[in-house]
């Protein structure tokens, strides 16, 4: 179980472009390509700037309408299952 | 050598001292590979599986081919190297891969979401690959080798009586990464010209790539049914035929025309085409290409040549019949994307 004080960081090794909101990321490690719904690719941008979780969650909190334990449980939801794909590392 | 086919020079090579190195060079994607072998089989091998893409140009990559037999792999790779035996030991020992994650994510919308697909990945078994410097290693139970593109070189061994299947197979694996490197990217894709217009259709296995390529009328250029080189060219793009083809023999010969559009193809009851969102038409164009690299440079380079490609050409889905009517679907569209 992740905290929300962690840092989370994309993986190095993937490659990834956003297009119209849309994010797809490429893992050379098992030449997947995977694409997010407009909150997954939300939370990917923001993933740039090596946030805590906390940070996600309180700027998804800011630019969706959604309460604090819906944000929470999704976003973590969301990060762990990029963690079990390779896409991100928590710190 | 003025007047000089490039099979005539090609063959004369062949026909010297069996002892001597011999060497071709091949014209794919508009990327010149020298292919220099002591064996005549190799030479004579690529010779007659890639006539029409024989070529005398200066090398983008010179490559030296040879087979196991007779070879200090290490010595003649200049790395550390496993023999075919150990490899192929140790590969039957892995575990199958795990693909749980190649099935796609509950449709939007919702909470964050991810789905996944895979990169084409065709003729046989997938090679291991590393990275050491510049150079790209690679070995796989039927050939071991090394490519480095910025020192335009690479060395290949051959496992005997295996020859046909891991040239082809060690080709398209320097082709995919010559291209990245010229920017551009080795498709699995069909491809014709029609009109002047360069089209590809791009997608994995049974998409029908190689059904768009046989309901090709006297009107349409085949590139290929299953792999084009597509390239920057100025301010647009080129597609290129391959001598890597499916099911339909090959290509009509080595051509290239200006890329106008890429039509996803989906077998389906009736003919009509659909606009693509620029992910889908990324994602997608990202499954096509054979691409095997391992660094963070290379790929998000690829991510970036891909992007470009989705950018420019405009990206449609292809339903079809098996008859020839797209063919019509296809100039109606190009012509209001024009106008």
């Amino acid at each position: 179980m992740i905290s929300l004080e962690q840092i989370v960081r994309r993986n190095e090794k993937t490659a990834s472009r956003v297009l119209a909101g849309e994010a797809i990321v490429l893992t050379p490690q098992n030449s997947k390509i995977h694409s997010f719904n407009e909150t997954g690719s939300r939370i990917w941008e923001l993933l740039a700037d090596e946030p805590t979780v906390k940070e996600v969650v309180a700027q998804i909190r800011s630019e969706f309408e959604v309460g604090e334990e819906q944000a929470q449980a999704d976003v973590i939801a969301f990060l762990e299952e990029l963690a079990a794909k390779g896409m991100v590392t928590f710190g | 050598m003025i007047g000089l086919r490039p099979r005539d020079w090609a063959c004369r090579h062949i026909e010297d001292d069996a002892k001597l190195e011999k060497a071709i060079k091949l014209d794919i994607g508009g990327l010149c590979t020298q292919i220099t072998s002591s064996h005549h089989e190799i030479i004579a091998h690529c010779v007659d599986r890639y006539r029409d893409f024989l070529a005398d140009k200066p090398p983008d990559l010179e490559l030296v081919l040879a087979f196991e037999e007779g070879v200090d792999l290490a010595e003649f790779l200049g790395a550390p190297c496993e023999t075919f035996q150990e490899f192929t030991q140790r590969d039957l020992a892995k575990k199958p891969a795990n693909d749980a994650w190649a099935r796609p994510a509950p449709p939007l919308p919702g909470p964050p979401k991810t789905s996944s697909s895979t990169i084409e990945e065709r003729l046989e078994s997938r090679p291991h690959i590393s990275h050491l410097g510049s150079r790209t290693l690679f070995q796989r139970r039927d050939f071991a080798g090394w490519i480095d593109v910025e020192a335009r070189r690479g060395r290949n061994v051959l496992k005997k009586n295996m020859e046909s299947f891991a040239v082809e197979s060690f080709l398209r694996i320097c082709y995919s990464f010559l291209a990245v490197e010229h920017n551009g990217l080795l498709l699995h894709s069909a491809g014709v010209i029609r009109n002047g217009n360069g089209y590809i259709f791009p997608g994995i296995s049974g998409t029908g790539k190689s059904t768009i390529a046989s309901l090709a009328t006297e009107r349409e250029v085949v590139l290929s049914d299953e792999m084009v080189v597509v390239r920057k060219a100025g301010e647009g793009h080129l597609v290129y035929s391959t001598p890597f083809y499916g099911t339909n023999e090959s290509a009509d010969s080595n051509n290239n025309a200006p890329l106008n559009a890429a039509f996803l193809p989906v077998k389906d009851d009736k003919t009509y085409i659909k606009e693509t969102k620029p992910s889908q038409a990324l994602s997608k164009l990202l499954a096509s290409v054979l691409f095997f690299g391992q660094k963070p440079s290379l790929n998000q380079r690829l991510m970036d040549i891909s992007a470009e490609i989705v950018a420019q050409i405009p990206f449609y889905e292809l339903h079809f019949q098996r008859d020839t009517s797209f063919w019509e679907c296809i100039d109606e569209r190009v012509e209001d994307s024009i106008t």
